[in-house]
């Protein structure tokens, strides 16, 4: 929001901000001089030899380097947060980190990369939450659309089928005989018994044809 | 089946669902559902805490997906472990006894094949989010009976 504000003006106000707005403000203007005062900041872009001269009633806060420039939306430290986030696979950090991002003038490619780095932290609800927006946002654009449709909610794609004879005769039988075979892998097919083994891998070994689509083949539980 | 109090449909279908302790040596139990995945019978877990479909390497190996179609390569934190995988979009369907069994595509977190001894016997996972979030369900723990639906 104030974000929207900085410009290469001489002076800005910002208007009155909050503590947590500071802190924002503070990490949306390095490598800069900010001029604060009570609730009403004003933002200068000084040069850090100033900071010793100015006798006025002022705070003057001086901040890392950072890069802002037109071609660069996601400012540098942003996007350094969210990969270091990604990289630590700390979800929280990278959710606390992309709060901080101004969504709204990010391009597609960066908000693909945001995606990339939600998973990367283990931020899944987050990376789903950025490609729904960005897929609204651009829809033209194909690379997002395929994040926005491989992330997004489920989808009903056809009516109601008919009841499975099947699967009712394996839950029958699982029902009537898992007690016997619990911790063991079995294959069943329509309620009858093909094969047992200790792990899934040396049933699987077992069966003649383990791609067949009528056979279950499941732990007991 | 069910219905909502102004008369809509609620639930289409009905499924008996096991009660049990997953894996089997723990205490917690969990709903234990059959169900399909791309046409593979499997049984599944409900996991209303767990993003996606999330597949045990077992049967990531009898559907054998093209990796050139996932989505993107990632990982997931299941029971504080990290477990590396693909995300794939991918067809499932809640399969009804009574009622009428219900297909949907999902997104699918698949374990990779290779962490099947890891995976020992943990299960499949139907989470919410990207998975069960256009289902409406109900459960009758009395009867152990599972009742879902399209959201329309």
């Amino acid at each position: 929001m104030l974000k929207s504000v900085v410009s290469p003006q001489k002076e800005t106000k910002l208007g009155h901000f909050t503590g947590n707005q500071f802190r924002e403000i503070y990490n949306w203007f390095p490598n800069k001089l900010i001029r604060t005062s009570g609730s009403s900041p004003l933002v200068e872009w000084l040069d850090s030899s100033e900071q010793e001269t100015s006798g006025f009633n002022f705070i003057f806060i001086w901040i890392s380097p950072h890069k802002h420039s037109p071609d660069v939306l996601i400012p540098d430290d942003e996007i350094l947060r969210l990969e270091e986030a990604a990289q630590a696979e700390d979800e929280m950090k990278f959710i606390e980190a992309s709060r901080l991002v101004d969504w709204n003038r990010c391009t597609a490619d960066e908000y693909i990369r945001a995606i990339r780095l939600a998973l990367k932290a283990g931020a899944h609800f987050q990376a789903r939450k950025l490609a729904q927006e960005g897929g609204v946002r651009f829809t033209d654009h194909a690379e997002m659309q395929k994040y926005a449709n491989g992330l997004a909610p489920a989808k009903i794609v056809s009516p109601g089928l008919p009841p499975d004879t099947n699967a009712a005769a394996d839950m029958q039988w699982l029902k009537t005989n898992g007690e016997n075979y619990r911790c063991q892998w079995i294959a069943l097919q329509a309620g009858v018994l093909l094969a047992t083994a200790p792990t899934g891998k040396q049933l699987l070994e077992q069966l003649e044809n383990p791609k067949d689509k009528s056979i279950l083949i499941t732990p007991v539980y | 089946m069910l219905y909502l109090p102004n008369g809509d449909i609620f639930a289409t279908g009905v499924v008996d669902y096991e009660y049990r302790p997953i894996p089997p040596d723990l205490v917690n139990h969990r709903i234990i559902l059959y169900i399909f995945i791309n046409k593979f019978p499997t049984l599944a877990v409900i996991d209303t805490g767990a993003p996606y479909l999330i597949i045990a390497p077992t049967l990531a190996k009898r559907l054998d997906l093209d990796p050139q179609t996932s989505l993107e390569k990632t990982s997931l934190k299941i029971r504080g472990v990290s477990y590396p995988g693909s995300l794939y979009r991918i067809s499932v369907m809640l399969t009804a006894a009574k009622g009428e069994s219900q297909p949907f595509d999902a997104t699918a977190f698949i374990v990779d094949a290779d962490q099947e001894d890891k995976w020992e016997r943990l299960p499949t996972f139907l989470g919410i989010e990207g998975c069960l979030d256009r289902i409406r369900f109900a459960v009758d723990p009395s009867k152990d009976h599972f009742y879902f639906g399209a959201i329309p």
